[in-house]
């Protein structure tokens, strides 16, 4: 496979240019103005990053020790 | 007591005056069948853009990741199984030529008279080992063969192949083989007698079906065939490897049991997140045709923040648009703008 598909790389990684496209996809269906779809895009992308991490986090807190 | 009256066609469309849907029949094909199509038709370019790279370059990721055999419709098994199919037909063209494959590949009438899960491959082994039409290809393998003079020819080789059916509804060929052994001794070869070859539709089978680790690959068809003394058509050795299988004979084929567990043994958690990517394409594009046919959902996007979460409200209290809530709508007059100094986000 080539390796510009990032295969080899952990999984986890390729959810970040995923939650970008779903950003920017969900925010397009909501707005018209391309400077509006992009702002909005930006904030929900990092959002959906802050609520992964913060999953982490918790799952490495209750992993902790296993 | 009010009688009830049924609002205009055109109210119900969440759509701001700045913005010409055009037809949005016509723009729904065009949305569903190439996403972002329907943007273009309407002049929206920056969105059609904007989906048409997301949404396609997702599926195509998804699609290279699973090596091209993740987009199939299932033959067989129950209803559940063609979700997954379901939700990539939302990407539409790309995703359309399975729902062929799988007519080619299984004949309606059989779909209904067989659904136990090991079907598809008793399906292939009916349909192995038979020439439908002549066949000349490229060729790449082993030749095991004596030469009529007692020279023993032996080795991998490479050439051209044509191969005709002779009888017994393809099972029986006739054919020649011109080609070169690695240190570049030409030979040709007189072939006949029963063939074994791969289906001709397929999604990916076992090249190396003799012993050792199977190699499987949907881009080449096995074959072994026979090689003849042209004098007494005596059997002399075999020819034995393989031919390019045609793109639209394999891609979105559904793929035997054999093949999947080879799938999943290869790609592992990779072949779970092909499938992901092109699950969400669909699933993406089905925001795109809405918002092709009814405009975004939350209006142009210049108003103020407060004006927008009102709307949002007023439209979840009453089914209407936010920029109708608004009085935003031409029905109502005035668009709702705002001066650049009321604009925040």
């Amino acid at each position: 496979m080539p390796p510009v598909l990032g295969v080899d790389m952990n999984v986890t990684w390729q959810l970040v240019p995923l939650a970008a496209v779903i950003s920017l996809v969900y925010s397009a269906s909501r707005y018209e103005s391309s400077e509006r779809i992009l702002r909005r895009a930006g904030r929900l992308f990092l959002t959906i990053l802050g609520f992964m991490a913060a999953v982490f986090v918790l799952l490495l807190v209750l992993s902790f020790g296993l | 007591m009010r009688a009830f009256v049924a609002p205009p066609h055109r109210s119900l469309l969440m759509t701001d005056p700045r913005i010409d849907l055009k037809s949005p029949w016509i723009a729904f094909a065009l949305a569903f069948l190439i996403p972002g199509a329907g943007h273009l038709y309407q002049g929206r370019t920056f969105k059609g853009l904007l989906y048409m790279t997301c949404i396609l370059g997702t599926f195509s990721y998804g699609l290279a990741l699973g090596q091209g055999h993740v987009v199939y419709r299932p033959t067989h098994s129950s209803v559940t199984n063609y979700y997954g199919y379901y939700a990539q037909a939302l990407v539409g063209l790309p995703a359309i030529p399975a729902l062929v494959q799988s007519r080619r590949y299984e004949p309606p009438p059989m779909r209904t008279e067989v659904r136990n899960p090991d079907h598809r491959d008793s399906l292939e082994t009916e349909k192995r080992d038979v020439l439908e039409a002549p066949l000349a290809a490229s060729f790449s393998g082993r030749i095991d063969s004596i030469t009529p003079a007692g020279q023993r020819i032996q080795g991998e080789t490479t050439g051209r192949l044509a191969l005709e059916p002779a009888g017994d509804n393809g099972r029986a060929v006739r054919g020649t083989f011109a080609g070169t052994l690695p240190d570049g001794t030409p030979v040709e070869l007189v072939l006949a007698g029963p063939l074994r070859i791969g289906p001709k539709v397929c999604a990916s089978e076992n090249v190396r079906p003799g012993e050792g680790p199977p190699e499987f690959s949907g881009s080449r068809r096995y074959l072994r065939c026979e090689i003849i003394d042209p004098a007494d058509d005596r059997s002399i050795g075999k020819l034995e490897g393989t031919v390019p299988r045609a793109f639209w004979n394999w891609f979105g084929v559904p793929p035997s049991s054999a093949a999947l567990d080879d799938f999943n043994r290869r790609l592992g958690k990779v072949l779970e997140l092909a499938l992901v990517c092109t699950w969400i394409a669909g699933l993406l594009n089905l925001l795109a045709i809405w918002d092709a046919v009814e405009g975004p959902a939350y209006g142009y996007g210049d108003q103020p923040p407060q004006l927008e979460a009102g709307a949002a409200r007023s439209l979840s209290a009453s089914g209407r648009s936010p920029v109708a809530a608004e009085g935003s709508h031409p029905r109502d007059g005035q668009p709702a703008r705002v001066s650049p100094a009321e604009r925040k986000d």
